[in-house]
């Protein structure tokens, strides 16, 4: 801030130059009214109203993430239900064994009919067919 | 160069008393730097609204960085101050020539960009020399002339040397002088 000290050691090219610049930053920071200072005051003190806001808002979601790993916290801690297996009687294995191979017999059956019918395909006559279009023509 | 500081202040204790918190501080920090900043924004935005949005949206900045306790204080307040404000200078004007360009391309007016405050006719020509000197010319002159800065500050707070600053300043001040030389002599005469 020891401006005119500094003043002293730079070049000054004209004085006269300097002198205006001088004047016309002077005239620039006398220009604001009385109520200038209030008013930069003022908008601070808006701006530090809204800081405690903030700060509540960056701790929101520390406080979510807490909560949440409390409530995990709780239900690893609290004893789990014994299980229960189900058991089957031996009636009921038997039929659902039945069924289970009542399935697989009924997929091989279709599976055996489509090769049946690609082995139909195979042994037919190709001449059946000018057979069966002159028969057309006849008619 | 005049001052409109209260000389009873020391910054730097105003400045350690507004991070303690101390009561009234933030007034006394408002009081010493808010006019320069004022200063520094209205020479190179020639409106004095854009300079109080300005020099409040700084205070408002550094109000916020004290409160919280982001701003660490080293002693160089006043060039993270002044790097603050010349940030947001640039940024109006930016803003300001993009608009301006719009404008005059709407209006075909080239006096549309004229400070509807300026009476007088001497200041009027400086503040036009000044404003067409390259923008780094115009942030050195600002600095020194409208903020009161010290060359160190400014070479601080611009990250250059300082012979670089007090050379770009040397060239300014010729270049202004070259340019109002003719109204010199007109005055004279």
């Amino acid at each position: 801030m020891d401006q005119k000290h500094e003043v002293s050691t730079t070049p000054e090219p004209d004085p006269r130059v300097l002198s205006m610049l001088d004047s016309l930053g002077a005239l620039e920071r006398a220009e604001p009214d009385v109520g200038f200072e209030a008013r930069v005051a003022d908008a601070a003190s808006r701006a530090q109203a809204r800081v405690p806001g903030r700060r509540r808002l960056t701790l929101a979601p520390a406080l979510l993430t807490g909560a949440a790993a409390l409530i995990a916290v709780v239900f690893l801690l609290l004893p789990a239900p014994p299980v229960t297996p189900v058991r089957e009687a031996p009636s009921d294995l038997a039929a659902l064994e039945d069924a289970s191979f009542g399935l697989f017999d009924d997929t091989f059956g279709l599976t055996g009919d489509m090769a049946s019918a690609d082995a139909d395909l195979d042994s037919l006559d190709p001449t059946s067919f000018d057979e069966w279009l002159d028969t057309g023509d006849a008619l | 160069m005049s001052d409109s500081r209260p000389e009873a202040l020391d910054p730097d204790q105003v400045v350690q008393a507004a991070i303690r918190g101390e009561s009234g501080a933030w007034e006394q920090l408002v009081g010493l730097w808010s006019r320069r900043v004022y200063a520094a924004a209205k020479s190179r935005l020639r409106d004095p609204d854009a300079a109080e949005e300005v020099t409040q949206s700084v205070m408002v900045t550094v109000f916020e960085h004290i409160s919280t306790g982001r701003y660490t204080h080293t002693g160089q307040f006043e060039s993270w101050l002044f790097r603050i404000a010349m940030n947001r200078v640039r940024d109006r004007v930016r803003r300001t020539q993009r608009h301006r360009t719009h404008s005059l391309e709407l209006s075909g007016d080239p006096h549309a960009a004229h400070d509807a405050g300026e009476r007088s006719d001497t200041n009027r020509t400086l503040r036009d020399a000044i404003a067409s000197l390259p923008e780094a010319d115009q942030e050195v002159l600002s600095l020194r002339h409208h903020a009161q800065l010290g060359f160190g500050a400014i070479a601080e707070m611009l990250g250059q040397p300082l012979g670089t600053v007090l050379a770009r300043h040397h060239r300014a001040v010729g270049k202004l002088r070259a340019m109002l030389e003719p109204e010199h002599e007109q005055a004279e005469a």
